[in-house]
């Protein structure tokens, strides 16, 4: 018994020993590291963070085109679950910095630090070509600028921070001019790269931007860049410049006999990693027309099928005040079902108001009833002076580009949103989205 | 060697041998003051390390010396000394004892302590503290409002349990853990809430990750309270400071209750019971103007159609009668060597909702061998298999909860399924009787708890003694979680994927061993005794957890792998953590009692994991009446002065050092983005320092005995995540920004107001307050928790309390965050009463009442039902103050402060008290004349939860409520909740 004893002590000096060695540091078992690209990243590292690009081009997407469209009164979101669709974004109570809603302005931060995260890797990787490097930068600045484009819309005059390469000291939000400006040159910078990326991408687009999907073709750099002239061509729009907004059209995908619906696709699969269109009209998110405008537009327009009628009405009430939906959004009815990211139809009337702000009234009206006669709708024939014309390209517009994200953003830049209809008595339209509070609150900070 | 056998079980008591001279057997029995036998008594020969303890009639037999006194022991009894002289026959009464002066109470990693000499306020509850009343359905639930300095609050309603607990206030941020660590048998046990996927089925929540909203219950509902023979809580850091690294939320020490030795006892209990709402909600009515205004045309045709045919869809869906029924059967016994505990139980408890429940089977086996003399062992094992069905309440985005949508859903509807079984569509969204009755949340656990504690004794001398101890154990469990919306749901049909199907797995490892050493020393003559701990601790924990989640699945399928879309993940999780320890403790004749100690930790989940942070800790306690004779001609009995002080910590939450490329698809193929927040590898945990001093005393013989103490416990280094500005890609970063101090007060009374043969009524008043404040912060201030200003956050901000409610409207509507202040998520005290009368002997009445003052709720349940039209007041019109605007309407537009600065009745968080009659019980035992030899006892009984309850909240069903689960801060958000529950219970068991 003794000995047994004297064994079980020495085993507990044995088991003592444990404390002796050094811990090991566990690693993340999920997830690979930001830090794991930063240094001499591979080709198929890159590759990734390319289709990342692609992907995260679709962050923000919902929320965005949403709220753009409730705030421009384009459409309502007759949320069932959430009454601040009705509310908040329409003006009857008021506008709150800390909610959901932030989406608008904020999900589009991640894309720009794709980008930039993919920028900074190709500077210190030896692993992959020159040209191969431009076609990752070419990319990477496009749906930066894209991603900025959408950002400075939902914050309109507050602007938005152009270097954000350390999160931890970004700058301060340029002003709205400026902003545009920024996305100009880094749209800019994108093209001159694509121009220097050779004949193919290193690797395979996308089916919205590759030949997969209807209408798109984009899968090589001398493609690709005409995607980003497009977005170009609408930023210089929207500075009001439209011998550049000419120019960039001319080096776009715009195509005046070619079908409207020419251009890139954001696509969707419902299974992760992927995941679902994340317009469609759910249980509980029912986007719907607004029912004065679109009983104005003629029943033989092929546009009439962007929404569905609904009889008997579909009904919304929050907030003490409440409306009769007739027309259903019907844009995309499948979880597969691509999203148009920039479309020729948008080239077309982009280029008839250019025409029509620099004089050539002809040329404009010609223009506009492309569109109208494309879509077996009547042409106008009696629309002269500028405003009229102007005015004119803003109701196609309205129906062309109806919830893509562009009436409230257009009657902006035009300085008419005090011509925006109002649905619903003591309904206001805001003029920009308010600063989300986390970014106030970073500027405010005062570091210890 | 020899007399070393005889050993009880309470060895521990055993301060040191000696060798008597001459000596002779004493035999009696321990009876209580109802003449029944009390098991377990410890029998000890006074100034020396030989003792019994009585068996299961409470018979003993000893050897002793002829001059010998036997201390007669036992928790719960006043101590008693005997002198032996000349008889051989020593039979005692003990008395039952209020205060618990003589109970042991845990001093450290390996010691103990009598109450009577702690300098902590350390809290103990017995069984009969815990199920004496009334059968709680989990043991959180048991510890409610029994407990001053704690705050524990029910998250909901639905049978199964999920409580959020704190003690001492807030104890981290939210980057810690924020519930106390529980220690079961020496085994470190799980508590977390498993994820199921039900929050992204409703829409709860985007994305895939995991979420406090699919409001599940916390995995403490696994064990059964009944097994629990006592559960010490360690509040704060000045107790806790041994425990180290993990112990800055508390921690609870729970210890099973084990064999005593003598005759085979079996011990039979059954409760049979019912479960109903305790009040409703809605009832407002309907005219063909406000359903056309509210539900539109749809609405309009529906209560035309209705003909005056309404239904209360509110009583129909929570208005149904639970059914309780556990069963439990025990067998204690054991001889001198080896002694056993085996309990098997079952409870069965349906909720007041159809199709919601929840049932645990418990087999326990606590088994205690001596090897040798030097050498014993005790292993326990316990295997519970839960079976829970939450029901659908809480947040929802898609109509599916019905506790979201029957504040919608108005009486005129005809939703009831036709002769085929068809449920009619609801023009609201969905039909909540077709969730009720067609769709799936249930979640089961299979788990095991298991230990050993071997103790060897490898000196023990006149003088001093030297034992080892070495305790390991482990808790498995293995979780399947499934949901299931059928594909023909009306919620479902709107979806480009109709049906929706989750399985989940987890499965959960934690893994501790250690190893102490005590050394106790009392030189003779000397009024001095040494107590020596030192030793080291390994714990760990592997989880790993995968589901696979479908959308669109064909009709009557609810396999997830059949649908059309997937998603699945697979998450692990390992850490390790390393400690070691040191302790002295110092007793002066029960005169003084010193302690020091020292705990050193390191752990895989901080930044360096092999930075080793030390723990000290110190305390004094004095009992002032036992110095001189002062105290024998005066009405005090005890009176001691404590002082304790104490360091703890709380570890990083797992992830916190990565910054991870998250997977991404599109098109079929893959590709990498980096996550939103970034990683910190310079991450150190939070550390808690704790001041903690009090005064106990007794009046008449301990008749009336009250424990005072004041705590300041600071938290330093809080983690917080750095806020960035969101359009930089990157929302946040952990980092050590914050400090906060908690100050507090508990006092616990206790009377035995009548102490007669054949009535005794004791009290015990229960009063504590915690306050909290945020004394450092070098993060920009930030709103957490809650669904936006508009309904109420929590903000963080320097100078304030972490736990202040705060909304819309702004107060300066230039300034982004000035914010309205609606007041504390903490209340402003807590007061509970309990109460227990025993009459005739054998009649015993028992009652806790819990009272909790003024503390802030965001409520967005009423939100919901004016929204619906439904609130039982939502005609009235006397809260405008213009006489004709309906309630409902016009709290749909207001929020704010009214002129004397309470919340509106609106769109804002509210402030509330309430009084709950927690629990109350009437028992009969049933005498022995009647019963007659066949058995031990018989015992019949009735009690019920919630009787009563009074309570100013009206902004939802009960004040106590947690959309988000158990939370540091953000829980108590009420939404889409479900009645309060009354129960309602019958008892009976008996003894053979």
């Amino acid at each position: 018994m003794k000995n047994l004893k004297y064994k079980i002590f020495a085993a507990v000096l044995g088991l003592s020993t444990m404390q002796s060695c050094e811990l090991e540091v566990v690693n993340d078992p999920n997830f690979p590291s930001v830090g794991g690209v930063s240094e001499n990243a591979s080709k198929a590292q890159l590759d990734a963070l390319a289709l990342g690009s692609y992907s995260l081009a679709r962050n923000g997407l919902a929320t965005y085109t949403q709220v753009v469209g409730v705030v421009g009164k384009e459409v309502f979101n007759f949320n069932s679950t959430e009454s601040r669709w009705w509310t908040e974004l329409n003006g009857l109570r008021p506008i709150d910095n800390s909610a959901f809603y932030n989406g608008a302005t904020t999900g589009f931060g991640l894309p720009v630090r794709q980008a930039n995260i993919i920028l900074a890797a190709c500077d210190k990787t030896t692993q992959v070509t020159d040209a191969q490097k431009n076609a990752y930068k070419g990319v990477a600045n496009t749906f930066k600028g894209l991603a900025y484009l959408y950002m400075v819309n939902a914050q309109g005059k507050n602007g938005i921070r152009l270097n954000v390469e350390d999160p931890f000291n970004p700058s301060k939000p340029a002003s709205y001019t400026e902003s545009l400006a920024g996305i100009a040159k880094i749209l800019d910078d994108a093209a001159g790269q694509l121009d220097a990326a050779g004949s193919s991408f290193p690797f395979t687009s996308p089916s919205g931007f590759g030949t997969g999907v209807a209408g798109s073709n984009f899968g090589t750099p001398t493609s690709f860049k005409k995607f980003n002239r497009a977005i170009a061509a609408r930023v210089a729009l929207y500075q009001g410049d439209y011998t550049k907004v000419k120019t960039l059209l001319g080096q776009s995908f715009m195509d005046l006999a070619g079908d409207l619906n020419l251009g890139p696709k954001h696509t969707f699969s419902p299974s992760s990693p992927d995941f679902a269109n994340p317009l469609l009209n759910t249980s509980s998110v029912r986007v719907v027309g607004i029912t004065s405008e679109w009983d104005a537009l003629d029943k033989a327009d092929k546009r009439w099928s962007k929404v569905a009628v609904q009889n008997p009405t579909i009904a919304y009430s929050a907030g003490g005040s409440s409306y009769e939906g007739k027309y259903l959004s019907n844009i995309w009815k499948a979880a597969t079902d691509p999203v148009a990211i920039i479309r020729n139809e948008e080239l077309i009337l982009m280029l008839a108001e250019v025409e029509a702000q620099t004089g050539s009234a002809t040329e404009a009206l010609k223009l506009i009833n492309l569109i109208r006669t494309t879509n077996g709708n009547k042409a106008l024939d009696n629309v002269t002076g500028k405003d009229n014309l102007v005015n004119a390209i803003l109701d196609e517009r309205y129906f062309s580009l109806w919830y893509e994200g562009h009436r409230w953003v257009d009657m902006r830049r035009l300085n008419k949103l005090a011509q925006i209809k109002i649905p619903v008595v003591g309904m206001k339209v805001l003029e920009n989205m308010e600063r989300p509070v986390q970014e106030v609150n970073w500027d405010n900070r005062i570091v210890k | 060697m020899k007399k070393r056998l005889l050993f009880a079980l309470l060895s521990f008591l055993i301060a040191s041998s000696s060798l008597l001279a001459q000596s002779k057997t004493v035999s009696g029995t321990v009876n209580d003051s109802g003449g029944q036998g009390i098991p377990g008594v410890s029998v000890r020969v006074k100034n020396s390390n030989k003792g019994i303890s009585t068996n299961g009639d409470g018979k003993f037999s000893l050897e002793v010396g002829s001059n010998a006194v036997l201390v007669f022991s036992a928790v719960g009894y006043t101590s008693k000394e005997v002198t032996v002289g000349n008889s051989s026959t020593i039979n005692v009464e003990l008395s039952e004892d209020a205060a618990n002066l003589d109970e042991i109470v845990v001093s450290g990693l390996a010691t103990n302590v009598k109450r009577s000499n702690l300098a902590n306020a350390v809290s103990r509850l017995s069984s009969k503290d815990l199920t004496g009343t009334t059968t709680p359905v989990t043991t959180d639930g048991a510890i409610q409002g029994k407990l001053a300095g704690a705050n524990i609050v029910a998250n909901g309603s639905m049978p199964g349990g999920g409580f959020n607990m704190q003690f001492r206030g807030v104890s981290t941020l939210g980057s810690s853990a924020s519930q106390p660590l529980f220690i079961v048998d020496g085994v470190y046990i799980d508590n977390s809430q498993n994820s199921n996927g039900r929050s992204q089925a409703n829409k709860a929540v985007g994305g895939s990750a995991a979420s406090a909203q699919d409001n599940n219950a916390n995995r403490l509902a696994d064990l059964n309270p009944d097994d629990i023979e006592s559960i010490e809580v360690l509040k704060g850091a000045s107790a806790a400071a041994i425990y180290g690294t993990r112990a800055n939320a508390g921690v609870v020490i729970i210890t099973t209750k084990r064999g005593k030795g003598g005759k085979t006892k079996v011990s039979f209990g059954q409760d049979l019971g019912v479960a109903n709402a305790y009040a409703y909600y809605g009832g407002a009515a309907w005219t063909a103007d406000k359903a056309k205004a509210i539900n539109g045309d749809a609405g309009l045709a529906a209560f035309n159609a209705a003909a005056g045919k309404y239904t209360n869809w509110e009583k129909e869906i929570f208005g149904s009668t639970g059914q309780i029924k556990n069963s439990r059967l025990s067998l204690t016994g054991g001889n001198d060597k080896t002694s056993f505990y085996v309990n098997g139980s079952y409870s069965d408890e349906t909720g007041i909702v159809k199709n919601t429940g929840f049932t645990r089977a418990s087999f326990r086996t606590n088994l205690d061998h001596k090897l040798t003399s030097w050498l014993d062992l005790a292993v326990n094992a316990n295997f519970v298999n839960s079976d829970n069905d939450r029901g659908w309440t809480g947040n929802d985005n898609s109509s599916i909860n019905y506790g979201y949508n029957i504040p919608y859903t108005p009486s005129y509807l005809q939703l009831f399924p036709d002769a085929n079984g068809n449920y009619p569509n609801s023009p609201v969204g969905e039909n909540p009787l077709a969730i009720r009755d067609r769709a799936l949340n249930n979640q089961k656990v299979n788990r095991f708890i298991g230990g050993v504690n071997l103790t060897a004794r490898a000196l023990n001398t006149e003088n001093s003694s030297l034992t080892f101890k070495l305790s390991g154990g482990t808790d498995y469990q293995n979780g399947l979680a499934k949901i299931w919306l059928p594909s023909d749901l009306q919620s479902q049909k709107a979806e480009a994927n109709p049906g929706y199907a989750q399985d989940t797995r987890a499965e959960v490892t934690n893994y501790n061993i250690q190893l102490a050493a005590v050394h106790t020393y009392a030189p003779t003559g000397s009024a001095f005794n040494f107590t020596t701990s030192a030793g080291i601790v390994q714990l760990g924990t592997n989880a790993a957890s995968n589901f696979i989640r479908g959308r669109g699945l064909p009709a009557g399928v609810s396999n997830a792998s059949r649908a059309r879309a997937f998603e699945q993940d697979v998450d692990y999780r390992r850490n390790t953590d390393q400690g070691v320890f040191a302790q002295e403790e110092v007793n002066f004749g029960d005169k003084i009692i010193a302690s020091a100690g020292v705990r050193f930790d390191r752990s895989t989940l901080n930044g360096d994991p092999n930075k080793w942070y030390a723990f000290p800790r110190a305390s004094v306690a004095s009992n002032f009446h036992k110095f001189g004779s002062w105290a024998s001609d005066s009405p005090i009995s005890q009176l001691k002065g404590r002082i304790a002080y104490g360091q703890t910590a709380g570890l990083p939450t797992w992830g916190i050092l990565y910054s991870q490329l998250g997977v991404t698809g599109i098109g079929g193929q893959g590709g990498l983005t980096p996550s939103t927040v970034l990683g910190n590898t310079l991450i150190q945990p939070e550390r808690a320092t704790e001041l903690e001093y009090g005064v106990d005393f007794g009046l008449f013989k301990n008749r009336v005995t009250a424990e005072v103490t004041f705590y300041n416990k600071k938290v330093f280094d809080l983690i917080q995540p750095l806020v960035t500005a969101p359009t930089t890609g990157v929302t946040s970063t952990n980092v050590n920004a914050a400090d906060l101090t908690n100050k507090g007060v508990e006092i616990t009374l206790g009377a035995d107001v009548v102490k007669s043969s054949n009535l005794t009524w004791f009290v015990q008043p229960i009063y504590w307050f915690n306050r909290s404040e945020i004394t450092r912060l070098t993060v920009p201030e930030r709103l957490t928790g809650g669904f936006g200003a508009t309904f109420g956050q929590w903000r963080i901000k320097e100078g304030l309390s972490p736990t202040q409610i705060v909304g819309q409207p702004r107060t300066d509507p230039a300034n982004p965050t000035s914010w309205t202040v609606y007041g504390d998520q903490q209340p402003k005290f807590e007061f509970s009463l309990n109460q227990r009368i025993t009459f005739f002997k054998n009649f015993e009445f028992s009652a806790l009442a819990h009272y909790r003052h003024k503390f802030a709720v965001v409520s967005l349940a009423r939100v919901l039902w004016d929204e619906g039209g439904n609130t039982s007041d939502w005609n009235e019109t006397n809260q405008a103050g213009d006489g004709k605007t309906e309630n409902g309407n016009y709290r749909q537009n207001v929020n704010g402060l009214d002129e004397n600065g309470k919340p509106k009745p609106g769109y804002n968080p509210v402030v509330t008290s309430f009084l709950k009659l927690r629990e109350a019980s009437l028992y009969y035992r049933i005498p022995k004349s009647i019963i007659g030899k066949k058995l031990d006892g018989l015992k019949v009984g009735v009690s019920g939860n919630n009787l009563f309850r009074w309570t100013d909240y009206t902004a939802g069903y009960d004040p106590e409520n947690s959309n988000f689960g158990s939370a540091a801060l953000g829980s108590g958000v009420d939404i889409g909740s479900a009645p309060l529950v009354r129960r309602l219970m019958f008892h009976i068991s008996v003894d053979l």
